[in-house]
């Protein structure tokens, strides 16, 4: 027997299409929007030193910013691979035959502040902070904690975390921008979590090769909105 | 039934023609799921919000949506928007609109459904109501396709034997 002829599948969708139906089809005026509320970050000794390594890696051209090279994330620089340079003001032109933007928004440069940085890395909110990119040591307790860059637009509303105690936290890959005065990170793509359900198939042309044995890393294209 | 999910979304819409388009399916998917539809209108608005304020940066509007539906939902019975939720059902539009939901629904089915474990629930729901493709809601949910069908399968299964007892 098929869905269609199931009797209980019948069922179930007449009594969801009766529970749903007198949903107007007009929406309600949003109310004001306003950003998730974020506790007052309090630097802690930990987000001193993360940032500290980070401005002095990123100046050596090395972008590695990890206090524990085996444990802790990476902030690597998009490459040449996947940040397209050519244009004369340095900006990145759009791979994907796309109109660059005309509303006002400035396109993301190579180098400089505008720099896209990718990272995979723990980001945790506790009663002390608001969402930080862990950077360095994360302590290995429950909940974890850890120190880092304070992420300026984050939300967790599209993402899997964990919480307890709090504190919520979850590994993701994040696309953005990183400001050193203020050791601020502002996504620039919508954070993904680190460990996609269903990896798609790379093909072996377009592969990005691995800093670590076992993973592909997928490029990312900083032209897109 | 709802109608397919995939909608041509237009490279250039803006967020109020995507708000607008999408409300609806939004705060059905999010009643389905929830149970309650004071509850899923007022998840609906704030996915809604969350993708307002980031719409700029979003390539794909629709899969940020359903996740957040599907997140948002689960978050329900411990979050805020439900105490909000609960004060609010107090007021007699609320409790209006809920009654006579639950007049034209199947309170049985409802029931039963409610008493599933997330995932199971979201996947009926989105499944064999709402037409999602096993890919959409293996990535709303945070899971393989084939976690989907196990969850299809018990969720039904479940669902049948509570509902052959109820009779």
């Amino acid at each position: 027997m098929n869905d269609e002829q199931d009797p209980l599948i019948s069922r179930l969708r007449a009594g969801l299409d009766a529970a749903t139906g007198g949903i107007d089809s007009d929406p309600p005026l949003l109310g004001d929007v306003t950003a998730t509320p974020r506790a007052e970050p309090k630097r802690a000794w930990l987000t001193a030193v993360a940032a500290a390594a980070l401005v002095g890696f990123t100046a050596a051209g090395i972008f590695v910013t990890t206090l524990d090279s085996e444990d802790s994330p990476e902030l690597a620089p998009l490459d040449s691979r996947t940040v397209v340079a050519g244009t004369p003001d340095g900006s990145v032109p759009p791979t994907d035959g796309s109109v660059p933007p005309t509303d006002g928004s400035v396109p993301p440069t190579v180098g400089g502040n505008d720099q896209i940085y990718r990272a995979t890395a723990t980001v945790l909110e506790s009663q002390d902070h608001g969402p930080q990119l862990c950077l360095g040591v994360i302590l290995d307790s429950y909940p974890p904690q850890c120190g880092g860059l304070d992420i300026t637009n984050w939300d967790w509303r599209a993402l899997a975390s964990e919480r307890a105690n709090e504190t919520r936290w979850g590994e993701y890959v994040v696309v953005g921008t990183y400001d050193r005065e203020a050791a601020t990170f502002t996504l620039t793509q919508p954070a993904r979590d680190a460990a996609p359900p269903t990896p798609a198939p790379v093909p072996s042309d377009t592969a990005v090769p691995s800093r670590y044995p076992g993973r592909v890393e997928a490029a990312v294209t900083v032209s897109e909105r | 039934m709802m109608a397919e999910m995939t909608e041509a979304a237009d490279e250039s819409e803006s967020f109020e023609g995507f708000y607008r388009r999408r409300w609806q399916d939004a705060a059905r998917w999010a009643t389905a799921l929830c149970g309650e539809r004071a509850l899923g209108e007022e998840l609906a608005q704030e996915a809604f919000i969350a993708i307002q304020l980031r719409f700029s940066i979003l390539d794909n509007p629709e899969g940020y949506l359903r996740r957040t539906i599907v997140n948002l939902t689960k978050e329900a019975h411990r979050s805020t928007a439900r105490r909000r939720w609960r004060e609010r059902t107090a007021s007699g539009r609320d409790r209006a609109s809920n009654a006579a939901d639950s007049a034209r629904a199947d309170p049985d089915l409802i029931a039963v459904l409610s008493g599933l474990s997330h995932e199971q629930r979201a996947v009926l729901v989105l499944r064999y109501w709402a037409d999602w493709d096993e890919t959409s809601i293996a990535e709303s949910l945070g899971c393989q396709r084939s976690t989907v069908r196990s969850h299809a399968k018990r969720g039904l299964d479940q669902l049948r034997a509570e509902l052959e007892t109820d009779q």
